[in-house]
């Protein structure tokens, strides 16, 4: 068993820079240029929500035993996820192009657009760790993978430590990757900064357009 | 021409950051090569495929159920062993589930023998929110100290 926890972090170590990068990559470059975080605490306390959504997946998974019905369950939380994150992309892209700031959200000043503010315009750095437990559900293949072996480590401990060994492993690339983006974000300005929200406008609505296919496929 | 380059280095800079996201939106998580390349050559939803695999004429028949085989839904795979017409009783088979061109993760369904060279298991392939559903299936047939290999590409649902 202990060689499967080691197979696990090694698999988020080496997925983490090929498959995590892509998959969380837009949003974390998206949360890095809007709000510039100086340093890597953000990147850590975002990949720190995360690995705990992935424990809290992975023990249910140990404890049932059962991977098909949980992520069945699973799986219209996670589209409607996926298309909040598109969402919240889309409105954060338009922010850094600035075209598009909080008076719309002062205006129509709901439920849903009040937690997205604070979000988008939040002073404390401890907003990134619940932002890592909601995109810690999205859908994504090589997680699935990891809690395939979680439902049949067949107990709440393995399957929970499976899922926590994956996560840990995962955090090196996303960390990096953080790390180069806020550099460079401060590294640019002006134009070419704008240019990058349009491009992070374009990846919501590709996070959008997944989700929603996936929703109809199910 | 190094000189030129430290000397723009600073305007080179400001391409860095569109370049990062627009190679971050193309990646495509689980879509490293293009769909083209990847050719299937098992089409596992007519049927089971058959192929000679190793230096013993082993021929292997590669069949997953239930059918369509569909992604997050529970399969059962199963590989039948004969040598000629002789069902092979001896073998250590194993199974590798992987994505052509992307990293998935360890997927091995644990395989035991079901009699007459039958050899099942239980498992799941995941879905890849990209939209790609080409996968492949390695198996390989060890005897003693020989060991066979061969593999399937298939598409599921």
């Amino acid at each position: 068993m202990e060689f499967d926890y080691f197979l696990a972090f090694t698999t988020g170590l080496l997925g983490g820079f090929g498959h995590c990068i892509g998959m969380c990559g837009p949003m974390v470059a998206t949360y890095t240029l809007h709000g510039s975080p100086k340093n890597l605490l953000p990147h850590f306390l975002y990949n720190a929500g995360r690995v705990t959504t992935y424990v809290f997946i992975g023990s249910i998974m140990g404890i049932t035993g059962f991977f098909v019905n949980v992520a069945g369950s699973l799986a219209g939380i996670q589209n409607i996820i996926g298309i909040l994150a598109g969402l919240m992309m889309v409105f954060m892209g338009l922010g850094i192009a600035g075209l598009w700031g909080m008076k719309f959200i002062e205006r129509h000043n709901s439920l849903i657009l009040r937690a997205a503010k604070v979000v988008l315009e939040g002073r404390s750095v401890w907003r990134y760790y619940p932002l890592g437990i909601l995109l810690g559900f999205l859908p994504c293949g090589l997680s699935y993978t990891i809690f395939i072996a979680s439902a049949a480590a067949g107990s709440l401990f393995s399957g929970m430590f499976l899922a926590f060994c994956f996560g840990i492993g995962t955090i090196p690339a996303m960390v990096l990757f953080g790390a180069v983006i806020t550099y460079m974000s401060h590294a640019i300005r002006g134009m070419i900064y704008r240019a990058g929200g349009i491009v992070v406008v374009l990846m919501g609505i590709n996070f959008i357009y997944r989700s929603v296919v996936s929703y109809a496929k199910m | 021409m190094i000189v030129l380059f430290i000397m723009h280095i600073k305007e080179l800079k400001i391409f860095l950051l569109p370049l990062a996201i627009i190679l971050v939106f193309f990646s495509n998580s689980c879509a490293r090569h293009p769909v083209n390349d990847i050719k299937t050559d098992c089409a596992i939803n007519a049927g089971a495929c058959i192929k000679t695999i190793g230096v013993d004429d082993i021929r292997a028949m590669f069949d997953v159920n239930p059918k369509p085989v569909k992604t997050m839904k529970e399969l059962v795979f199963n590989i039948n062993i004969k040598k000629g017409e002789v069902p092979v009783e001896d073998a250590m088979v194993s199974l590798n589930l992987t994505m052509p061109g992307m990293f998935m993760g360890i997927n091995k369904p644990a395989l035991t023998h079901k009699g007459k060279g039958r050899y099942e298991g239980k498992g799941v392939i995941p879905r890849c929110p990209s939209g790609l559903k080409i996968w492949k299936a390695d198996v390989t047939i060890e005897r003693g100290e020989r060991v066979a290999s061969g593999s399937y590409t298939f598409e599921v649902d």
